[in-house]
């Protein structure tokens, strides 16, 4: 794709910052919510910011790069994981609201979850192929 | 749609690595084209007819369902 400027080797470097930066996210989330359900109460820190931004510009730096080899069944594996990501989103959320309609979540955090899940989905979609 | 794929890539003793390699695309594709799991753009048709030397009437034929 013509916005997929920047080379290969970019792809690893998003990866290598966005997952650790990814994990230390949820862990810090846990955390909160486990302190938060026991009555404390959490202002985001500087860290937070940080990693919250270290995970945005981790996915533009992947998005930007380019495919090691680009074509067209690539193309279509990649277009039916983002759609099993989304109906996988539009469900869960389903889900939740039917269990607890209270219930909410950070945008940045389910938008991080639908990363993790389409990274995940389509590495096994693609070396499920027999060979 | 129907392809010969397997066919001339077998008269050529070429591997689907192999053709892969010439066309550009992974060997992934080349798998899922030969098992009619996914249809090739004009495009790639035209390469794999290219790198195969046949026709590319001859190699990709309609199927009646198409």
């Amino acid at each position: 794709m013509k916005y997929q400027f920047l080379p290969h080797y970019f792809k690893y470097i998003a990866l290598i910052s966005f997952i650790p930066v990814g994990v230390i996210s949820i862990i810090n989330g846990w955390n909160e919510a486990h302190w938060t359900a026991n009555g404390i109460t959490f202002q985001h820190s500087e860290f937070e910011f940080l990693l919250t931004l270290t995970t945005l510009i981790s996915i533009i730096i992947y998005a930007l790069a380019k495919d090691k080899i680009f074509d067209d069944y690539i193309q279509k594996i990649r277009m039916e994981s983002i759609y099993l990501v989304f109906f996988g989103t539009l469900v869960y959320i389903g889900i939740r609201l039917i269990i607890d309609k209270n219930w909410s979540m950070e945008a940045s955090t389910l938008c991080f979850y639908q990363i993790v899940f389409y990274l995940l989905l389509n590495k096994v979609r693609k070396n499920t192929l027999p060979d | 749609m129907k392809n010969l794929i397997r066919v001339e890539r077998a008269r050529l003793e070429m591997s689907q690595i192999e053709l892969a390699k010439i066309i550009g695309v992974t060997r992934q594709t080349i798998y899922a084209i030969e098992k009619g799991k996914f249809t090739p753009s004009v495009i790639l048709a035209f390469k794999l007819a290219k790198a195969l030397k046949v026709d590319i009437n001859y190699l990709f034929t309609l199927d009646e369902t198409d």
